[in-house]
């Protein structure tokens, strides 16, 4: 069906600081504190997490995020001694469109955001310095 | 997020086709700076009045000494409010309408 509405291409930028409040705020409870800092090919995490009266810090980095037809897929590097602690902690808030493959990779489905008559390629996504570069490619929107 | 400018086409034969779907008499026809549109009796050439940020304005004229038609496409009823997106520039051709999107962006509310 050709689309009613398409485009060649669009460059889309993500805001660092806005993912860093959306991460805080969908963890609170969870951890005591939460960052993510977007440098040029690396989303470094920090975070910390009260086990009774001690806070216990961890770090995490993303050295990639890479797009598996209609998902994204965000491997975790990760100390594998913390690995099943934050696991658990994910398992807890994770949202259904979003699964975890062992040891720490975040699978988020695209599709479950769009409605079918809406067809996006996402070509790549860049870490950035402030934030990530979304390269998204020949699209369109159908309409019956 | 935020955007560059970009350019979207909406496709005169997929317009034609929802047109007649609805109207099954009707017909569109696509030409380089005005649309015929007829359906039984009826005739009118439409052109783009005007566009504006976020506007864009077509012109249905029935007869040559009768003021045209107005329509005016608003984004802001398309469109969530998060979304800030302006229209640079609109043209319309053989192959539909080609509209010109300026930098834009959009800051969903949180969940």
């Amino acid at each position: 069906m050709t689309p009613l509405v398409s485009w060649d291409g669009i460059s889309i930028r993500v805001d660092g600081a806005r993912v860093n409040a959306l991460a805080r705020q969908q963890v609170a409870g969870q951890l005591d504190d939460l960052t993510l800092t977007f440098r040029a090919g690396k989303i470094h995490v920090a975070g910390r997490r009260k086990v009774g009266i001690i806070p216990l810090p961890f770090f995490a980095d993303v050295n990639s995020i890479a797009v598996e037809g209609k998902s994204v897929v965000v491997p975790v590097s990760i100390p594998a001694i913390v690995a099943p602690v934050i696991r658990a902690i994910a398992a807890a808030k994770i949202p259904p469109f979003v699964t975890v493959r062992p040891p720490l990779t975040f699978v988020v489905q695209l599709d479950r955001f769009l409605p079918s008559f809406v067809d996006v390629q996402i070509r790549e996504i860049r870490i950035i310095d402030g934030g990530l570069a979304v390269n998204i490619g020949p699209g369109g929107v159908s309409w019956k | 997020m935020q955007w560059d400018p970009f350019r979207i086409r909406v496709n005169s034969d997929a317009v034609a086709a929802l047109i007649r779907d609805r109207v099954p008499a009707a017909t569109l026809v696509f030409n380089d700076g005005f649309i015929e549109a007829g359906a039984a009796s009826f005739h009118a050439r439409i052109t783009l009045a005007a566009t504006s940020p976020q506007e864009l304005r077509l012109a249905i004229a029935v007869k040559d000494d009768v003021p045209a038609i107005v329509v005016t496409v608003s984004l802001a009823t398309l469109l969530p409010g998060f979304v800030d997106l302006v229209i640079a520039g609109a043209e319309i051709t053989r192959e539909g309408v080609i509209v010109s999107l300026g930098p834009g962006g959009a800051d969903p509310p949180p969940a």
